[in-house]
């Protein structure tokens, strides 16, 4: 009798050792099947250290990136960690464009980056210039200005750099912290050296976002700025003269090392509930800006109009995704189209005059 | 406190556990057992709908003692002390009912046409209570009837009527179906705990990932209707009707696969509506258990079709008229039950031109089928417009930029292209089933695998990786919440 309640035991002890093994393994199959899933649903290089200043950090360099959570899109990095596909052949770098998420392009395919579309005007037009793209996230006018002095003197430019903005009205605050170097710190990744291995696997880069995601919604942060954002970017005295203190650097800078500086606009639009699609900027805000940029030399590209013509006239918008808020986040593969032709329309008329 | 909520998964192993210390652990008889476990089922059913606001316990525990105390069969007798306990149990539930959720309504309604300032409440519309006023009714009416025996217990009466799985938003179920449960020793069983967590996580899978993701395009063409393109805004209205069926159908999953982990049953709530050949069906597969609750306390006791055929027509129309009304107090909503009743009218009227019998089904025919699922589609597509434009005009807007066929902007919204698809699928999944089967009519079914598989565990843990990386979690309640 205690022999067969022993056997008893001992089966049974075996089927739960058994499921739970079983429970194991189907939960190891199952994340290597969720993490290949998000190989190519979601799948951004992680940030690491940027060694010679150009920015605050880089993307993993030479990977593959997919990202399926604004757009859809693929591409692989280049070996410094930033987004250029288009093959250099050798030459130098005649253009140097400097920005945030929106000029690295991780939310359109590679081919369809500004810098890629760039390379192939300039390919079409038969002047043959490289355009090199430095543009990493949150990477704002502010903290490029700071890195501007590094950037020029690591890829050296032979003819333009180019600097995205998505404020006119500048910040003082902002201002004299990248006029000092002094920007805050960016950490690359969670800067947890136990959690940097887990990082690198897409389906716990996705599991991160969704609650970073989850923080945001519970501090009360807006999915998309909804809000009538409309004319908020208007220079007052001290924007303005933050404003005219960062263009003389840039300008001063770029004269330094020999280049001619290009600030392009992507403007902050916000598509009302009447229907009407409406920048941050005023006109008499961005004609303010463009006349202290003539002052200093500096060629603007402002691809507000084109924006908004394209969305009057054709009903396409700048922004947005198939499987985001239609006209709100990162610039989309025909934004990127609009402000690649803005950018060349202005350095063309330059060289025309 | 949502089911696709943090708050929620820990207040629901909390009480798995205290019910499995009970039922497992605690030296009781079973009697005691079962009173301590319904005990527990009861303040965890409080405590749940308090999370919203403590003050709704106080209604909800005003109507349980009106229902209980008033509930008395039918007696010949004393015939006139039984209607007035009838009108006592009926009247009051309806009376907070219509104060809560209605009376701004139509003193707003009738301030605007006589352009007289309204005075209105304000109160705020306690959730689920269309749910619990609509189960405490049906107890009520069907003790007067003789249908069931009047509840002894006011612990399992009270249960009945908050258990929290399907307090707020259904299924509305009826006391014959409940009551029967609290005298069994329900348990929570690994069997149960093995299909009811699946069950559940299938519901999530469908509200969080499905619907709330589906949600941020509708809200947007809703908005703002005249900006987008008439393609644009027919895949909005089809991707609503896609968006309410997984939020509603995957909140009753929630609730069946909650109750099933306690031993529990609940009635299916959703049968592959979109499948459905003509509105008559339509409403056999939707929201079943408020269109059978409508049939027996609303349009049979009008007389039903047993009055000839104009009072058929009519009653018809006072049901799903009231039924409309039902889901929130809007003009729009009484709009959309009046569409569903005039077609329910005409489908009726049709079989009686062609004189189909009562029950009858007419040949199958692939074609003929296909163009009646496709035509009803379309039919309760439009309709639901009605039903999620916050307004007429607004719904008129959505009607005109869709008809009007007119340009603007082009939206090719990848969730809801993606639910289309996933429902196509399930839908081919259960006509395959059905043909294997030999089942006459397609059903839905719940996937429910043996967790004993390594393959099954593999897919079961795959679903909720998917839920944990593909769910919108800027919070988007459960439509159903507002009625």
């Amino acid at each position: 009798m205690a022999g067969r309640t022993s056997e008893k035991g001992n089966t049974t002890g075996k089927t739960i050792f058994c499921f739970i093994g079983k429970v194991i393994g189907a939960g190891i199959t199952a994340f290597a099947i969720l993490a290949l899933f998000c190989v190519f649903y979601y799948n951004p290089p992680v940030h690491e250290p940027c060694g010679n200043g150009v920015t605050s950090y880089v993307r993993q360099a030479d990977t593959f990136w997919a990202r399926g959570t604004e757009g859809f899109a693929m591409g692989t990095t280049d070996d410094s960690g930033y987004n250029n596909s288009y093959p250099a052949d050798g030459r130098k770098t005649a253009i140097l464009m400097m920005g945030s998420s929106q000029t690295e392009g991780l939310y359109v395919n590679e081919d369809d980056c500004v810098s890629y579309l760039l390379n192939e005007k300039y390919a079409e037009d038969g002047s043959n210039r490289y355009v090199y793209n430095v543009g990493m996230s949150a990477h704002t006018i502010y903290r490029n200005i700071s890195n501007l002095e590094n950037a020029l003197k690591v890829y050296r430019p032979a003819e333009y750099v180019a600097l995205e903005t998505g404020t006119l009205a500048m910040n003082p605050v902002e201002a004299a912290q990248a006029l000092n170097h002094e920007m805050p710190a960016l950490t690359a990744g969670s800067g947890i050296p136990a959690l940097e291995v887990l990082e690198k696997n897409p389906y716990i880069k996705l599991l991160y976002q969704q609650y970073k995601n989850l923080q945001s919604q519970n501090n009360g942060e807006a999915d998309v700025t909804i809000t009538e954002n409309a004319g908020y970017d208007v220079f007052g005295d001290d924007t303005y003269a933050a404003t005219e203190e960062l263009l003389a650097y840039i300008s001063r800078t770029a004269e330094e090392a020999d280049v001619q500086a290009v600030i392009y606009y992507i403007p902050d639009m916000t598509l009302t509930e009447d229907g009407s699609y409406e920048c941050s900027a005023s006109v008499d805000t961005r004609d303010t800006f463009a006349e202290l940029c003539g002052k200093y030399n500096i060629i603007f590209a402002d691809m507000t109009d084109s924006v908004e013509e394209a969305y009057v006239k054709e009903h396409i918008v700048a922004s947005g995704f198939d499987n985001t808020t239609v006209g709100y986040g990162h610039l989309n593969a025909y934004g990127h189209e609009l402000l690649a032709q803005c950018i060349y329309d202005a350095i063309g008329e330059e060289e025309q005059r | 406190m949502s089911f696709a909520s943090v708050s929620f998964l820990l207040f629901f192993l909390v009480v798995l556990l205290l019910l499995l210390l009970v039922q497992r652990v605690l030296p009781f008889a079973e009697i005691k057992r079962r009173i301590i476990c319904q005990g527990i089922l009861l303040i965890a059913s409080y405590v749940f709908y308090g999370w919203w606001n403590m003050r709704l316990c106080l209604l909800l525990m005003g109507i349980t003692w009106i229902s209980f105390f008033t509930a008395v069969k039918k007696d010949e007798k004393h015939l006139r002390q039984s209607r007035i306990s009838l009108l006592i149990g009926v009247g009051t539930p309806l009376a907070v009912l219509g104060i809560f959720k209605y009376y701004d309504f139509f003193v707003t309604s009738f301030c605007d046409v006589f352009h007289l300032t309204p005075g209105v409440l304000n109160l705020i519309l306690p959730v689920g209570i269309s749910f619990y006023t609509f189960q405490a009714l049906s107890y009520t009416i069907d003790v007067y009837t003789g249908k069931i025996e009047k509840e002894k217990s006011f612990l399992q009466f009270a249960l009945y009527l908050s258990f929290f799985p399907q307090l707020v938003a259904g299924p509305i179920v009826k006391a014959s179906e409940f009551l029967p449960q609290l005298k069994e020793n329900r348990k929570v069983t690994l069997a149960g705990l093995e299909s009811g967590i699946q069950i559940f996580v299938f519901g999530m899978f469908k509200k969080v990932v499905l619907a709330d993701n589906i949600s941020v395009f509708v809200d947007e063409v809703y908005r703002s209707p005249q900006i987008f393109g008439s393609g644009t805004v027919a895949l909005a209205v089809a991707a609503y009707a896609i968006q309410i069926y997984m939020d509603f159908s995957g909140y009753s999953d929630m609730a069946i696969g909650c109750a099933k982990c306690m031993g529990y049953e609940l009635p299916v709530n959703f049968n592959l509506p979109y499948i459905s050949h003509n509105v008559s069906e339509f409403w056999k597969r939707w929201h079943i258990s408020l269109s059978s609750w409508l049939m027996q306390y609303l349009y049979i006791p009008l007389g039903g079709n047993r009055k000839g055929r104009i009072r058929t027509y009519v009653n018809l129309m006072i049901t799903m008229l009231l039924g409309g009304l039902w889901h929130g107090a809007e003009w729009s909503f009484v709009l959309w039950g009046g569409l569903h009743g005039l077609a329910l009218c005409i489908h009726k009227g049709f079989r009686k031109l062609a004189g189909y019998q009562k029950g009858q089904e007419r040949k199958k025919n692939v074609l003929v089928d296909t163009l009646s699922i496709l035509g009803t589609d379309i039919f309760v597509c439009i309709c639901w417009i009605f039903f999620r434009a916050e307004n007429v005009p607004k719904a008129w807007l959505v009607l005109k930029q869709l008809f009007g066929f007119r340009a603007g902007i082009t939206h090719p919204y990848s969730f809801a292209i993606a639910a289309i698809i996933i429902l196509c699928i399930a839908t081919v999944a259960a006509y395959l089933r059905a043909a294997k089967k030999k089942e006459k009519t397609v059903n839905g079914f719940y996937p429910v695998m043996d967790l004993n598989h390594f393959w099954s565990l593999v897919i079961f843990f795959v679903e909720i990786g998917l839920i944990l990386g593909l769910a919108y979690v800027k919070g988007s309640p459960f439509i159903y919440f507002q009625f």
